[in-house]
């Protein structure tokens, strides 16, 4: 409440002119944000509706070269289920992001801290208010760690290629909140740029408390002009497992469109594979979605999935701000 | 007729006369079209070893429209969006001068500031290091 207290105050004190989706500049040295989420989810298992994502952020320059980004989020804030008339709360809030970074030139900077783990595009700005559907593909969250917690080298190798370069050597910096656990995580990744669209090639290593190694290449694609925009990625992994010396390959890729049909109004369509073959597990899903933008940083969306295990068809509205 | 052929030609040729400046005693001496964008785009900082600073004129500038145009090749709404997804990876857009006298006052007395202006305002101070 408190901090509340002085958010509220210092806005009143030290704030510049504000607009919807590009934060509050509270000083020289911190610029402030927040974003919200709610979702309605119906498919046959479940009936609910969910404040989701409750984030506040901070960041700002030290100087030219010095600066810093803090983010923390409550997931699951409030989720009212329906159907059994039940509710769940989650207040605390998690450290989604914390980092430094510093720029010794273009060609080489440094970010130390839990950020967004470098790979494909998607991944890279994962809130829902600024993408085009509610759901995230299973690309997303089924290989790879979300975040890591370590030392990220980035910058650019030349005019059109960018490069980033990361290790993990401890365990996150909010132990628990990231869809993968791991404490050793190593991964590379290019970037080349074109006029219209750019390409990514990725491979990393990590292991967490399944797995004692799970190696994985990745490769994306953006391409981006006028009102169309098209993202496609995939991603193989060759897993060890602790509990078996077998080998054991898993696949995802999704491939996306959208279409500005309208100012405001967007039209987008996906098609997602994964395939774990330690489990035996397979499952496609084919969706198709609308989203409104009555101004950029508020999006209205909608959208169904139809899953290859047609009990986890599902249909999701959301309603999501970026401040 | 021919006055006004003449007006015309002359109008179309030098219409879009505008280049990007520095301080005369700058090392930087040229900048590709590329680069300058991701300059101003918040992704690069540097020209060689050389820390730049980008700076705007404000929104209704006919150079800055000009330059975002040509330089950029983004409209208004593509740009606003670009600085709404920078907000939440922490990046904020250029700083803002209110007017030409300014910018080039700012350029003068911060080293790696660079800026755009009309052609023929360029002054003895100021090394031009793209046209468009």
């Amino acid at each position: 409440m408190r901090f509340l207290f002085f958010i509220l105050l210092s806005t009143f004190l030290f704030a510049e002119k504000y607009e919807l989706g590009h934060g509050l500049s509270l000083s020289k040295y911190l610029k402030v944000g927040s974003y919200i989420s709610t979702k309605y989810k119906d498919s046959k298992d479940i009936d609910e509706f969910e404040l989701d994502d409750i984030a506040l952020l901070g960041y700002g320059s030290l100087s030219p070269k010095f600066s810093y980004l803090l983010e923390l989020e409550a997931a699951g804030f409030y989720i009212k289920d329906l159907t059994n008339k039940k509710e769940e709360t989650n207040e605390h809030f998690h450290i989604e992001r914390a980092y430094f970074d510093y720029k010794f030139s273009d060609k080489f900077k440094i970010r130390v801290g839990k950020f967004i783990t470098p790979i494909g595009y998607w991944n890279l700005v994962p809130i829902t208010v600024l993408k085009d559907t509610t759901s995230n593909p299973l690309y997303s969250y089924k290989i790879f760690p979300r975040f890591t917690t370590g030392l990220n080298l980035y910058g650019f190798l030349s005019d059109d290629i960018e490069y980033n370069a990361f290790i993990q050597k401890s365990k996150d910096l909010d132990t628990g909140y990231n869809n993968i656990q791991t404490d050793d995580f190593i991964g590379l990744g290019l970037t080349k740029y074109f006029d219209d669209f750019s390409v990514s090639l990725g491979l990393g290593q990590f292991e967490d408390e399944r797995l004692s190694e799970r190696i994985y290449l990745d490769t994306s694609l953006k391409y981006k002009k006028s009102k169309v925009e098209v993202l496609a990625e995939a991603i193989v992994s060759r897993d060890e497992h602790k509990s078996d010396s077998d080998k054991y390959d898993s696949y995802a890729l999704y491939l996306q469109g959208s279409y500005k049909f309208i100012k405001k109004h967007y039209l987008v369509s996906r098609y997602e594979y994964f395939k774990d073959n330690f489990d035996d597990y397979k499952e496609e899903i084919f969706l198709i979605g609308y989203n409104y933008r009555p101004i950029y940083p508020i999006s209205i969306k909608g959208e169904y999935q139809f899953n290859s295990h047609s009990d986890l068809n599902k249909f999701i509205i959301s309603l999501s701000i970026l401040f | 007729m021919k006055i006004l052929l003449i007006l015309i030609l002359t109008t179309s040729l030098f219409a879009n006369s505008f280049v990007v400046v520095i301080s005369k005693e700058s090392k930087v001496d040229k900048i590709s079209k590329r680069v300058l964008k991701d300059i101003y785009l918040k992704k690069r900082t540097f020209i060689d070893d050389n820390e730049i600073v980008p700076i705007n004129l404000e929104a209704q500038s006919e150079v800055r429209l000009s330059f975002e145009e040509e330089v950029l090749g983004m409209d208004r709404d593509e740009i606003n969006n670009f600085w709404i997804e920078g907000h939440y990876k922490g990046i904020t857009p250029p700083i803002v001068q209110k007017s030409e006298k300014g910018l080039k006052l700012f350029i003068k007395n911060v080293e790696g500031a660079i800026g755009y202006i009309k052609k023929e305002k360029v002054t003895k101070e100021l090394k031009v290091i793209y046209e468009f």
